[in-house]
């Protein structure tokens, strides 16, 4: 009787113009509404100070909007239908790092009262050396972020309108670039804040739907999923069979929350610690929720639609469960809707980190480091254009370079990056008083730049997109490594570069970061 | 592997009650710092200014 709960539907192998439509209209509205709240927040006053009054519960629902990405959506349900129980781990372990965000960085962080992430590390040391530092972490942070949106991004508009995953790729791109040169800034609080509200709603309602042919029995669904597979759907070591593999990415997902700049850029936006602190709270409980959906999604995937159906096609790496999951449960209007709020929201996340990438080049290294400080606002400018226009093109040869990767994996080796980069860096400004300008170059240099080499080695890179036989690196994921030495690093340059200066400015911040003295 | 019903092991709630008390520990967390921390920091300005 529950083999029968299982029922194959493999339609949608061409383009469906009810989808298309849906998308279309819903791509849109999204577009539209997210610019009229753009436009109000915009008049109301000054960016930055005028979200000094956002509420903690609307900051939670804007960090949550900003974590949960779209792709990270497409990825775990993915992950989870293809994998099945280790699948869950990227669910589980995309939550595990708020507790950390919270204890450690939330409350310092809103009490420095600094903007950006280059801003809070440099606050103690000599500028120009940091600055180059954290630029090129917070660069390459985004590159591998930047990749993650543009893969999931490419499948979508692959599996939607039945181009080749290359022509996505680069449409995608393209819409990206021309949005960002002539639109500019809409990844304001209430984009994030409408994001999260949209997908959320969108997985409860394929959550519901789907169970409902289970009897709204999770447990049914998963016996399901069993009878049609075997055992192994929901037992350990299908996937991450190496412990040190599972160590290192609990270790980027542990961290690399407290690494990432668009996050951590939240917390500046809050009135005090309290609302910092409130914020986190509701951040997790929506996050919680959400990816609890996205373990029930993955297994409805796999037991309606059937591993065969979405691992089949160009798109390797199970990107496109919830959508033939949507498509089958709620029909071909349904998945165009799907479709469009996660385009939408995969485009509002780009279009945040080219202009946080294109400001790093153009502020951080520009303004303040090559002309220091004396640069037109029309250089400037166009500096920034430069900068998209090469940060669009790094993405679409990236996105096309990591075709096969389920997006879910790629986030974990991005929070790899994050930790490692920024990590280290961050808290021991925070927390050490003889942390030196030598101590952070040489923590983010060396924490980004080995993050990256042990990538490129690793069987993912090495052996499946370069070809090669062996692996010089056997870890997908390199934290394990990385992390350590960043700090082994940040500990070695502040010791062989001392700078009481810098020792003198902390007992002051200490104050400030600890009691709140001075913040407003 | 150890199963809770047929064909539902333990990993799976173990794994949905760990997202569970990841949020009920940040929830005590903000009540401890509302309620304990912050009066003991409020202490600490004090006796400095």
């Amino acid at each position: 009787m529950i083999l029968n709960l299982c029922i194959v539907q493999t339609s949608l192998k061409n383009i469906n113009f009810v989808s298309v439509g849906m998308f279309f209209i819903f791509v849109f509205a999204t577009l539209y509404i997210t610019y009229r709240a753009a436009k109000k927040t915009k008049s109301t006053s000054d960016f930055y100070t005028a979200n000094r009054g956002i509420s903690g519960f609307q900051n939670g629902l804007a960090l949550a909007g900003n974590y949960i990405s779209a792709a990270g959506f497409l990825g775990i349900t993915g992950m989870v239908a293809l994998q099945g129980f280790d699948g869950i781990i990227y669910s589980i372990g995309s939550l595990v790092g708020w507790p950390v965000l919270l204890f450690l960085i939330a409350e310092p962080l809103r009490n420095l009262g600094k903007y950006t992430f280059s801003d809070v590390v440099a606050y103690r040391f000599r500028q120009k050396p940091v600055l180059i530092a954290s630029a090129i972490g917070s660069l390459v942070t985004i590159a591998f972020y930047l990749i993650i949106q543009m893969v999931g991004g490419g499948a979508l508009i692959n599996k939607l309108f039945g181009l080749s995953y290359f022509s996505s790729v680069i449409i995608v791109g393209s819409v990206m670039t021309l949005y960002v040169l002539f639109g500019g800034m809409l990844a304001t609080t209430w984009v994030q804040i409408i994001k999260a509200v949209l997908l959320l709603g969108g997985a409860t309602v394929i959550v519901i739907l789907s169970l409902s042919h289970f009897g709204y029995n999770p447990v049914t669904m998963i016996q399901g999923a069993v009878n049609r597979y075997d055992i192994s759907v929901v037992s350990p070591g299908s996937y991450i069979s190496d412990p040190w593999e599972a160590i290192s990415l609990g270790i980027a997902l542990i961290i690399g929350p407290s690494g990432l700049p668009h996050i951590l850029m939240r917390f500046y936006t809050v009135a005090h610690a309290k609302a910092a602190r409130k914020s986190v709270f509701v951040a997790t409980g929506f996050i919680g929720y959400f990816l609890i959906l996205t373990i029930i999604i993955g297994y409805a995937a796999m037991c309606i639609v059937g591993r065969e159906v979405i691992g089949a096609g160009e798109d390797k790496g199970g990107n496109m469960a919830a959508l033939f999951l949507s498509d089958t449960t709620g029909g071909p209007a349904f998945m165009g809707f799907i479709a469009a709020v996660a385009f939408a929201a995969i485009l509002a996340v780009v279009v945040g980190l080219t202009l946080s990438g294109a400001s790093t080049i153009s502020h951080d290294l520009y303004v303040n480091v090559i002309k220091k400080g004396k640069a037109s606002d029309k250089r400037e400018v166009r500096v920034a254009r430069l900068a998209t226009l090469a940060l669009g093109i790094l993405a679409i040869l990236l996105g096309m370079l990591f075709k096969n990767q389920n997006v879910a994996f790629m986030v974990g080796i991005t929070f790899a990056v994050a930790a490692s980069a920024n990590f280290p860096a961050l808290i021991l400004s925070i927390a050490w008083r003889r942390f030196s300008t030598r101590g952070a170059v040489y923590s983010i240099i060396t924490g980004t730049v080995l993050a990256v080499v042990l990538i490129v080695l690793s069987p993912t890179v090495w052996e499946e997109l370069f070809g090669f036989k062996h692996a010089l690196f056997p870890l997908r994921n390199p934290a394990i490594i990385s992390l350590p030495a960043s700090f082994l690093a940040a500990y070695i340059g502040s010791v062989t570069g001392r700078e009481p200066e810098s020792a003198q400015k902390y007992d002051r911040e200490k104050l400030r970061t600890h009691l709140g003295i001075g913040a407003y | 592997m150890r199963l809770i019903c047929k064909n539902v092991t333990i990993g799976l709630p173990a794994g949905i009650g760990v997202l569970i008390g990841t949020w009920l520990l940040t929830g005590i967390y903000v009540v401890w710092a509302n309620k304990k921390h912050d009066i003991q920091v409020e202490k600490i300005k004090k006796k400095i200014q």
